[in-house]
C-alpha cells in the first residue's frame, strides 16, 4: 500500500467507495488531503475524533496525529460484514473517513459472497452472523484459498474465544466494545503484515538513525550503542516493525507479553517511558510519540 | 490406578490379590485331599503286609517246634528263594548273629528293646539282584540262642508315598502358578481398563467434559459402574453448556448495546467542534462505557472460571510469575516501592495461561494500588513436593481478619478502599481462578500489610 507524498493517503477522497459514500468523505484526514474547504476541521488534526476521550492540548493531539498519518492511512478496500446496523453504520463511516474504501454486509451468506468475488484488503467479521455464522465465513473463505487479513470483532467472552476465533482462520481478535482508534491500528498492524508477507521479517529494522539488529540484539542510534532490556529490545522490535502506525496499548500487551487482559495499572505506559529515555533521550529528534487516546508511534515525523 | 506402576501395579490389585487368596486356598485343598488319600493308601498296604508277616512269623514258630533245626534251616532257605511272596524276607541268625540262612546278607544293627515290629533299610534280593529298600520285620528268639527274623520289603509303601509326595507339591505349585498366572492376566486387563478410565477422568477433571469413560464389551462392575458415570458427566456437560450458553447470550446481549453506546458516541464526537459542550458529556459517556466494560469484563471472566469450562494447557508458572514481576516492576519504581521477587524455576501446572496471568496481575494492582510510596511488595514462588505456591505480600493497611472472607465474595470493597479506584472485582477473579485450577487461595496477616497465596496441587 504505497503512501502519497509526505505519507498522506493517496486515496482518501479521490477514490469514492463503489456504490457511493454514505457519508461525505468530509471526514477527517479527507478534509485534510483534499478537501480543505470541508468545515472546521480543515485545519484541525485531531485523532481523538475516532480516538476515544482526550484531555490534552490540541497542540500536542495534532503533533501526535500527523506523526500517526504516513502508513495508518494507506487506502484500502475493506469488506465489514456486521448485522448490527447503527455500529456497522459508524464503523463504515469511520473507516471511509480515513480513507477506505468500505464495502458492507449485513449477514453471513452475503458477507462470504462479497469476500470471495471481490478484491478485498482486508475483512471485518463479526463473530456472530445470522444465515451463516462469522467464523464459518472465515472457515469457508479460507477452505477457497483466500488470504485476505481478517478480523473478526466478537460479542461473546474471551479467553477462549480469542482462541476459536483465531483457529478459525481469523487474524486478529477484537471484543466488543471496541474503540474505533483500536480497530483502526489493528487493521494498519494487519494490513502492514499482510504486505510483508507471513514468513520472513528483515533481520535488521531501520528507522532514520536509529538501527536494531535481531541476530546480535544490538540496538544503535546514531551509530551509538543504546543498552535495553530483553523486554526492552522485544517492545522496540515491535514498534519498529508497525514504524509509522499507532500501536495500542493492548497490542503492546498482547503482541510483547501476549496476555490478554486490561491491567488496572498503567503498566505499559512506565515501559514505554523507560524505552523512550533510552531511545531519544540524547538525542535531538524523537522518534516515539505518544498519540493522544491511542497509544504509541515510532515515526521520523513529529 | 497408575499405569506407570507397570508389573507393581498388578501385583497390588485387586483382582490378583484375589487370585492369590483362591490359589493357596485351592493348593490347601489339594494337600488335604492327596494327604487323606495317601494315608487311606497307605493303611491298606500297610496292614496287609503286616498281616503277611504276622501269619508268616505264626507258622514259622510252628514249624520250629515240629522240625529239626537243619530241616527248620532248608524250610527258611526255601521259602526265602521262592517268589510265591514277592518281596518276603527271612533272616535266622545264630547266637554270635551270623547268618544261618535266609535271603538277607546281615542281621540289621537295630538297638535291642525296639518293639515287636522294626523297619530298616537292608540289601533285599529284587529279582536276579539286590537293591537296597526299606523292609519292616519282626524278630523272634528261636531255642538254642537261634533268632529269627520275617519281614516284608515295603518300599512299594515308600515309593507310593514319594509319588503322592511329589504329586502333591507338584499340584500345590501347579495350582499356585495358574492362580498367579490367572491373577496377573485378570489384573492387567482389570487394570488397563481402570487406566483408561482413569486417564479419561483425569483429562475430564482438567476441563475436557466432552470425554466419557470407555466401556467395553463385558458385563462385569466396572462397566456398569463407567456407564453410570457416563451418564452422570452427560448431565453434568449438559448443564454446564448451559450455563455456558446463558453466558455467551448474556455477554453477546451486554456487549451489543455497549457497542452501540460506544460507536454511536465515537461518530458524534466526531461531527462535534473542538469546544463544544456535548463534547464533554460524550467523553463522558465513553469513559464510563470503559469502565462497563471492563468490569463486564471481569464479571463474565468469574463466571466463565466458575463454570470451568476453560481450555487449559501446561502453564510455565515459574515463567509466568517472572513475566508478571517484569511487567509491574517499572510501575512499582515509579511509584517508590520496592518490588522483590524470588521465583523458583521449572514449577509447572496444568490451567489456563491467562485466566492465571490476570489473577496474578490483579494481585500486583492491589498491591500497589494499596502500598504507599516507600513501602515494598514481595512475589514469591515456592514449590515443593505438594505443589506451587505463589504468594503476593505488600506493607499497606492489608485486610482485618474478620473480613478477609468478605473480600473474595463479588463486589465487596471495604470502607477504606472507597476512596482507591477499581471495580472491587480483582480478589474475586482471583478467587474463581483459584478454584478453577483446583488451588487453595490464603489471605493472611503480611504484618504489617496483606499476605496473598495461592497453593497449587502438585
Amino acid at each position: 500500500m504505497p503512501a502519497g507524498p509526505n505519507g498522506q493517503p493517496r486515496g482518501a477522497g479521490t477514490r469514492p467507495p463503489p456504490g457511493g459514500p454514505l457519508f461525505p468523505p468530509c471526514g477527517l484526514l479527507a478534509s485534510l488531503a483534499a478537501y480543505p474547504a470541508c468545515g472546521i476541521l480543515s485545519d484541525v488534526i485531531d485523532f481523538r475524533f475516532y480516538m476515544g476521550p482526550s484531555d490534552g492540548s490540541r497542540r500536542r493531539a495534532a503533533a501526535a496525529a500527523v506523526a500517526a498519518i504516513p502508513e495508518a492511512g494507506s487506502s484500502m478496500h475493506l469488506l465489514i460484514v456486521e448485522d448490527d446496523q447503527v455500529a456497522r453504520d459508524h464503523l463504515a463511516r469511520a473507516l471511509r473517513e480515513v480513507g477506505h474504501t468500505v464495502d458492507v454486509a449485513a449477514d453471513g451468506l452475503e458477507g462470504l459472497h462479497l469476500a470471495s468475488s471481490i478484491a478485498l484488503d482486508l475483512a471485518i467479521v463479526d463473530r456472530m452472523l445470522p444465515k451463516l455464522d462469522g467464523l464459518a465465513l472465515v472457515q469457508s473463505l479460507r477452505a477457497t484459498g483466500r488470504k485476505v487479513p481478517v478480523l473478526i470483532l466478537s460479542a461473546l467472552g474471551d479467553v477462549d474465544d480469542r482462541i476459536t476465533g483465531l483457529r478459525a482462520g481469523g487474524d486478529d481478535y477484537l471484543t466488543k466494545p471496541y474503540h474505533v482508534s483500536e480497530l483502526l491500528a489493528r487493521i494498519d498492524a494487519l494490513a502492514r503484515r499482510a504486505e510483508l508477507g507471513s514468513g520472513e521479517v528483515a533481520t535488521k529494522l531501520k528507522l532514520a538513525d536509529l538501527e536494531l539488529d535481531r541476530m546480535t540484539r544490538r540496538v544503535t542510534r546514531g551509530g551509538k550503542k543504546i543498552e535495553l532490556t530483553a523486554r526492552e529490545f522485544q517492545l522496540l522490535e515491535f514498534l519498529m516493525r508497525h514504524s509509522g502506525q499507532v500501536v495500542t496499548r493492548t497490542m503492546l500487551l498482547e503482541g510483547v507479553w501476549d496476555y490478554h487482559f486490561d491491567p488496572q495499572t498503567n503498566v505499559i505506559d512506565v515501559h514505554i517511558s523507560r524505552l523512550r529515555q533510552a531511545i531519544d533521550k540524547d538525542f535531538d529528534k524523537p522518534l516515539l510519540h505518544t498519540v493522544r487516546g491511542a497509544g504509541y508511534s515510532l515515526s521520523e515525523e513529529d | 490406578m497408575d499405569q506407570e506402576q507397570g508389573f507393581l501395579g498388578v501385583l497390588t490389585s485387586s483382582p490378583f490379590r484375589i487370585a492369590i487368596v483362591y490359589s493357596v486356598a485351592f493348593a490347601l485343598g489339594t494337600v488335604a485331599l492327596l494327604s487323606g488319600v495317601y494315608f487311606a493308601v497307605s493303611r491298606v498296604i500297610d496292614g496287609s503286609a503286616d498281616n503277611l508277616i504276622e501269619a508268616e512269623v505264626q507258622g514259622l514258630r510252628e514249624q520250629y517246634l515240629v522240625l529239626s533245626r537243619s530241616d527248620f534251616i532248608e524250610l527258611v532257605e526255601q521259602r526265602s528263594h521262592t517268589q510265591d511272596v514277592r518281596g518276603a524276607v527271612y533272616l535266622m541268625v545264630d547266637p554270635r548273629l551270623r547268618p544261618v540262612a535266609g535271603n538277607l546278607p546281615a542281621w540289621p544293627t537295630i538297638p535291642p528293646g525296639e518293639g515287636k515290629w522294626i523297619q530298616f533299610k537292608a540289601i533285599v534280593p529284587y529279582g536276579d539282584q539286590t537293591r537296597v529298600h526299606e523292609v519292616r520285620a519282626q524278630r523272634f528268639p528261636l531255642p538254642g540262642g537261634y533268632r529269627m527274623l520275617v519281614g516284608h520289603d515295603v518300599q512299594e509303601r515308600q515309593d507310593v508315598k514319594n509319588v503322592m509326595m511329589r504329586g502333591l507339591v507338584a499340584a500345590v505349585v501347579s495350582t499356585m502358578l495358574i492362580g498367579i498366572g490367572g491373577g496377573i492376566w485378570m489384573g492387567r486387563r482389570i487394570l488397563a481398563h481402570a487406566g483408561a478410565i482413569s486417564a479419561v477422568a483425569t483429562e475430564i477433571m482438567r476441563g475436557d467434559l466432552s470425554r466419557r469413560l470407555p466401556v467395553r464389551e463385558a458385563e462385569d462392575e466396572l462397566n456398569t459402574l463407567a456407564r453410570e458415570i457416563n451418564g452422570m458427566l452427560d448431565k453434568i456437560e449438559q448443564l454446564t453448556l448451559g450455563m455456558r450458553t446463558v453466558l455467551d447470550s448474556a455477554a453477546h446481549d451486554l456487549r451489543t448495546p455497549l457497542n452501540r453506546l460506544q460507536s454511536t458516541a465515537e461518530a458524534a464526537l466526531t461531527d462535534l467542534g473542538q469546544d463544544s459542550p456535548e463534547r464533554r458529556v460524550l467523553e463522558r459517556v465513553t469513559a464510563e462505557v470503559d469502565r462497563m466494560r471492563s468490569t463486564l469484563d471481569a464479571l463474565l471472566r468469574i463466571a466463565l472460571a466458575e463454570t470451568g469450562t476453560v481450555a487449559r494447557e501446561a502453564v510455565d508458572l515459574s515463567a509466568l510469575v517472572a513475566s508478571i514481576v517484569e511487567l509491574y516492576a517499572p510501575v512499582t519504581e515509579e511509584r517508590g516501592i520496592e518490588l522483590h521477587s524470588d521465583v523458583v524455576a521449572g514449577a509447572r501446572i496444568q490451567g489456563s495461561r491467562q485466566l492465571l496471568a490476570q489473577a496474578l496481575a490483579n494481585l500486583l494492582d492491589n498491591a500497589i494500588k494499596f502500598t504507599p510510596a516507600g513501602g515494598h511488595i514481595r512475589v514469591l514462588l515456592r514449590a515443593d513436593a505438594t505443589g506451587p505456591e505463589v504468594t503476593v505480600e505488600d506493607d499497606g493497611p492489608g485486610i482485618p481478619a474478620d473480613k478477609r472472607d468478605l473480600v473474595l465474595g463479588r463486589r465487596v470493597r471495604l470502607d477504606e478502599a472507597r476512596k482507591v479506584p477499581g471495580s472491587g472485582l480483582g480478589l474475586s477473579l482471583v478467587a474463581a481462578v483459584t478454584k478453577l485450577h483446583g488451588a487453595r487461595l490464603v489471605l493472611a496477616d503480611a504484618d504489617p500489610g496483606l499476605r496473598v497465596s495461592l497453593k497449587f496441587a502438585a
